[in-house]
């Protein structure tokens, strides 16, 4: 069942149009893989689909919800994790859990609930009742995804989710998130680390300049540019 | 209203913090320790002071000199050394002044040649406390100087009393406001009054200032921090968002004021307590002022405060509209320096200059400034002219709802992510 399609959208900073045209779907359940270079217009997309930036042109329909309408009720089903996500450093982790899960529940044992489930997926052991100001980069990381997925979001978007990780915490965060949506989320994720993309997603959009060259399977769009992994895609869709 | 109470409780503790506190407890404790130290200097100032005196003339007119000495506000210790002698006696013996008395005073006296006198003062510093320490060299010149022109006027005005050939004319002067008289100065009532009133313009200056400070570090550092993209992707509106920022950083303002008033009081109350205006004591002033109507009532309270409250308001949304602009902190509070200078024009014309009779057109711009109302408003209360505090109230509150819509349209916009004034060099620019 597709839950996020985008239709013709568009969105201009000033002189320069970010994001021209684009159009895609998402399946419910899938993780759909949004890469390109460094400033293609990923992170523009993801921001208007997470409600914080205004599109100049399209459309948007995220479960059911029209962006540019609904956007409280999209705020209600979706979570955004942002590239340069920071969390508060004069909060413990705990603390900020507590009070993030606040904002989303509606009483005392869903919101201990959506903390519960943080404190797994986080896997902070007993650091999660430090300051976070003490937190290296991956436990901070692995801090606000657990905070973006703590309340199970029918729709989870996160910006170059290891961005500026090592290997190993990389890893745990690219486990984290397969393993997330056999709960049934749907996530939508942008890379500009092709191979990263490639292991994750079920379906990808290669973005470049603000338009969308290529979308598919990641085997499928191997098999039709003959290459072997989705770099190479990435270089024959250019050329 | 749930989710708004929980991020005012997280911007207060964040806005509270140990780096806060402590310099504010710190000045508290400091100030309340200068505040007793300098009223008990003014206390040791008004006690009769030491001062050695050497008598060569010995005579009964430099005996008398020494008494009137002693009536006044003097101990006299009266010594037989050389002049350098003394000079060492009142160093090693802590004494600040030595007074020398020439031989042949009398005789110059009786036969109207002008004496000299030598008066030492021993300098320890320049210091307030040094300085009154030391002994007027004028008040026992003219304690000298009213018993010898007494004693020359007895002689020739026999049976006359010498003050009232000295001062043939007295003056009673009054002091009328509105309908309203007491026996005073106009000189007494300003002094009396600007004192009384000395805390209201400082209040107004350090609310506002901090109001601004707290509201720009709230948003500048949610930016700095990179937390405020994913509290706009919460499901809070956004109105409670900024609301809850603007609150908690007048509430925190408003308690680092009454703190910082505290350790303040503490400290001025030390200087000025106990001062006297001419020959009317502090006590009799308050009564006077009270005579004549110039004090606070509960309904001069009221509008002054609600005249502060919305100067608060508009510092707070103005500062939030420079806060969005801001790339972290330190541009943040750059960017606020048109506030201070807002603030700084009504605070400076209402200590030297009576904002009233200021030419029209600087009247004009100072009423278009938000912030000069609470300054005239305290003026105006005190002379029971309410009229124009409450069309300050009106304008301030105008002023506030359109810095307002402005404030939630930006954080309503992509402005909230985009908006950002670089600011290198002294240049300003805006994208």
């Amino acid at each position: 069942m597709t839950v996020v399609s985008v239709n013709n959208l568009s969105k201009d900073y000033a002189n320069l149009r970010a994001v021209d045209n684009i159009s895609f779907t998402i399946e419910e359940g899938e993780i759909f893989g949004l890469i390109g270079p460094n400033g293609a217009g990923k992170t523009t997309t993801l921001r208007i689909m997470a409600t914080i930036l205004t599109p100049t042109s399209g459309d948007i329909k995220i479960f059911g919800y029209d962006l540019k309408s609904e956007g409280q009720k999209i705020r209600e089903i979706v979570s955004y994790l942002p590239e340069e996500a920071g969390a508060y450093k004069n909060l413990t982790g705990l603390d900020y859990l507590n009070f993030m899960a606040s904002l989303y529940a509606n009483n005392k044992s869903e919101k201990d609930k959506f903390v519960e489930n943080a404190i797994d997926i986080a896997k902070l052991e007993d650091r999660i009742k430090d300051k976070i100001s003490t937190y290296s980069k991956g436990m901070v990381r692995k801090l606000l995804l657990s905070r973006s997925l703590m309340y199970k979001p029918k729709l989870a978007i996160l910006d170059e989710p290891t961005s500026g990780l090592d290997v190993i915490n990389s890893i745990e965060i690219r486990k984290i998130i397969k393993s997330f949506t056999q709960n049934g989320t749907t996530v939508l994720l942008s890379s500009h680390n092709m191979l990263e993309v490639e292991f994750l997603s079920d379906r990808i959009a290669l973005i470049n300049k603000g338009k969308i060259l290529v979308e598919g399977k990641p085997d499928d769009l191997k098999k039709e540019y003959n290459a072997r992994n989705i770099e190479e895609v990435f270089i024959g869709v250019i050329q | 209203m749930r989710k708004f109470l929980i991020l005012f409780n997280k911007e207060i503790k964040s806005l509270i913090t140990i780096q806060l506190i402590l310099p504010l407890v710190i000045m508290v404790v400091l100030f309340s320790f200068i505040g007793s130290f300098v009223s008990e200097q003014v206390e040791k100032e008004q006690e009769p002071k030491k001062i050695a005196v050497v008598d060569y003339d010995d005579s009964i007119l430099s005996n008398d000199v020494i008494e009137s000495l002693k009536s006044g506000n003097f101990i006299i210790d009266k010594v037989s050394l050389s002049k350098e002698e003394a000079l060492d006696y009142v160093k090693n013996n802590n004494i600040s002044t030595l007074v020398v008395i020439p031989s042949g005073f009398q005789d110059n006296v009786n036969r109207f040649f002008q004496n000299e006198i030598e008066i030492y003062n021993i300098m320890k510093g320049i210091s307030f406390v040094d300085i009154s320490s030391s002994v007027s060299t004028q008040i026992i010149l003219s304690s000298i100087n009213e018993i010898i022109s007494n004693r020359y006027i007895s002689e020739e005005f026999i049976g006359m009393n010498p003050n009232i050939i000295k001062n043939p004319v007295k003056i009673k002067s009054y002091v009328m406001v509105k309908d309203k008289i007491a026996n005073t100065t106009v000189e007494t009532i300003t002094g009396a009054v600007q004192s009384q009133n000395l805390f209201i313009p400082i209040i107004l200056m350090i609310v506002i200032i901090f109001s601004s400070q707290m509201i720009v570090s709230t948003i500048a550092s949610e930016k700095e921090n990179k937390t405020l993209e994913t509290l706009l992707t919460m499901p809070i509106n956004r109105t409670s968002i900024l609301f809850s920022k603007m609150l908690s950083s007048g509430v925190v303002a408003l308690i680092m004021s009454a703190v910082y008033m505290i350790g303040f009081k503490n400290y001025m109350g030390g200087i000025t307590g106990g001062v006297t205006s001419g020959t009317q004591t502090s006590s009799e002033l308050s009564k006077i002022l009270v005579e004549l109507g110039l004090t606070f009532n509960a309904q001069s309270y009221i509008l002054l405060g609600i005249s502060l409250f919305f100067a608060i308001l508009c510092a707070l949304s103005l500062s939030t509209i420079l806060a969005v602009h801001a790339e972290n902190v330190q541009s943040a509070q750059t960017l606020i320096t048109p506030i201070m200078i807002l603030l700084l024009i009504p605070y400076f014309l209402s200590f030297f200059a009576d904002l009233n009779s200021l030419p029209l057109i600087v009247r004009i711009l100072l009423f278009l400034i938000p912030f000069s109302h609470p300054f005239i408003a305290s003026q105006n209360l005190i002379f029971g002219n309410t009229l124009p505090v409450i069309y300050g109230i009106v304008y301030m509150a105008i002023f506030f709802v359109i810095c307002l819509i402005i404030a939630t349209k930006i954080f309503s916009s992509d402005r909230i992510l985009t908006a950002k004034i670089k600011i290198k060099r002294g240049f300003v620019k805006s994208r």
